[in-house]
């Protein structure tokens, strides 16, 4: 048995604690995509035909970032080691080291508990279960099932990503309308198209890490098809919020010329061979092999696209830029 | 190995068991002292960390990113209660 008198000292200088800071903690959280959250859960908020308190909106939708980075933690929790294989990835926190699995785990559940806390007291109990189902949903359903399992993962997955404007919404209405409905639907037709473009010029990230990714699973030229398909069916829907009479003219002018561009990217892939070139991808998310250009156009293009069309809403619905067009809406 | 100050019989891991005298690590220095790491008996295990710069530093800014984490969560459910209050009182609400 070790006794003091035994013992001998090894004085270690370092190692015992972690060196993580919390930028680390905060890049778990996934920014980028928080942003985007918050933007498509503002404009849902905006449109929406209630007179809401600011201070309570502004607090509620700081929860919703909130609850999206903490689902954003789970998820680089779990996939630590699919990160650790991808390039795009290799450099997240949990894959470097800096942060521990279990920490990113232990931020994840307390981020979620306090975020949906504090949208049911911000806002209403509809908002909070529709955050805690989305970060259930994305985390669970999305992260640890669907993402491994089969190549529809981000066409059911993408319902999480759907989630924000919707919750907006019911932040300032306390019910789920036929217009959020549009709205989450809007988000979860785009995911498809611009998730794959993504993959088609990363597919051997995805091979290499064994995720069946559509272009992994069925193919380039199948996924160039798909995106295509899901393409037309998501420019054509972008136009129902006219027809309700959540979008005016400026709307509607944006969604038919920013559908046309984003028709014609999506036509310029199906024809490209995009996806299929054998060389080894580079690191940077838009460094892009010579025929993957056309996909990498489209992914980029696509948050645009999303940005513009709820951009437009934003500005009809509070900057009083709304005029319905003849016939139609309010 | 865990660090600890007592075993798991609740007595001090820096005292002898049956002397009651305090325990010195092998540099002679009181065991109550050093920072070592302790078996499951309550004996040093002979490991001695430090933390570098670098890891208090780190460990520094956690400190207070959940401090200021944990205040900042506490001023907000207050300012949301008192404006809830206000808008049900403004409201009529009972």
């Amino acid at each position: 048995m070790n006794t003091p008198e035994n013992a001998s000292v090894h004085r270690v200088k370092g190692g015992a604690v972690s060196t993580a800071s919390p930028r680390d903690y905060f890049d778990l959280m996934k920014p980028r995509v928080m942003t985007l959250v918050v933007f498509t859960a503002f404009s849902g908020l905006i449109a929406a035909p209630v007179d809401v308190d600011p201070f309570l909106a502004l607090i509620s939708i700081f929860a919703l970032a909130v609850g999206a980075g903490a689902a954003g933690a789970l998820n680089m929790a779990f996939d630590a080691d699919i990160d650790a294989t991808m390039k795009r990835t290799q450099k997240r926190p949990v894959p470097r080291g800096a942060v521990t699995p279990a920490d990113a785990y232990g931020l994840g559940v307390v981020a979620s508990i306090l975020a949906v806390l504090t949208m049911a007291l911000a806002a209403n109990y509809l908002a909070a279960g529709l955050l805690a189902f989305s970060i259930f949903f994305y985390a669970v359903i999305y992260t640890m099932i669907l993402k491994r399992s089969t190549p529809q993962n981000i066409v059911i997955g993408g319902a999480a990503g759907a989630f924000p404007p919707m919750i907006g919404w019911v932040i300032a209405t306390g019910e789920i309308s036929l217009d959020a409905v549009i709205l989450f639907m809007i988000i979860f037709l785009w995911t498809p198209p611009h998730s794959w473009a993504l993959a088609l010029y990363k597919s051997g990230d995805y091979q290499a890490a064994n995720v069946p990714m559509m272009p992994v699973a069925k193919g380039a030229k199948s996924t160039r098809l798909q995106i295509l398909l899901y393409s037309i069916v998501l420019v054509i829907f972008a136009g129902a919020p006219v027809l309700t009479g959540l979008g005016g003219i400026a709307y509607a002018a944006t969604s038919l010329g920013g559908g046309a561009l984003f028709l014609l990217l999506a036509i310029r892939i199906f024809n490209s061979r995009a996806g299929e070139a054998g060389s080894a991808e580079d690191g940077a998310l838009y460094a892009v092999r010579a025929g993957d250009k056309a996909a990498r156009d489209l992914f980029a293009y696509s948050i645009g696209y999303l940005t513009f069309l709820f951009t437009a809403l934003i500005a009809e619905h509070a900057f009083g830029m709304y005029w319905a067009l003849p016939g139609l809406g309010a | 190995m865990v660090p600890s100050e007592s075993d798991n019989n609740g007595t001090d891991a820096s005292q002898d068991a049956a002397s009651g005298e305090e325990r010195k690590d092998s540099s002679g220095a009181p065991a109550s002292q050093n920072f070592g790491f302790y078996n499951r008996e309550g004996v040093p295990s002979g490991e001695h960390y430090t933390l570098s710069p670098e890891e208090e530093a780190a460990r520094k800014k956690r400190n207070v990113a959940i401090a200021l984490s944990l205040v900042g969560f506490m001023v907000v459910v207050f300012l949301i209660t008192v404006v809830q209050l206000s808008n049900n009182i403004a409201n009529g609400a009972g």
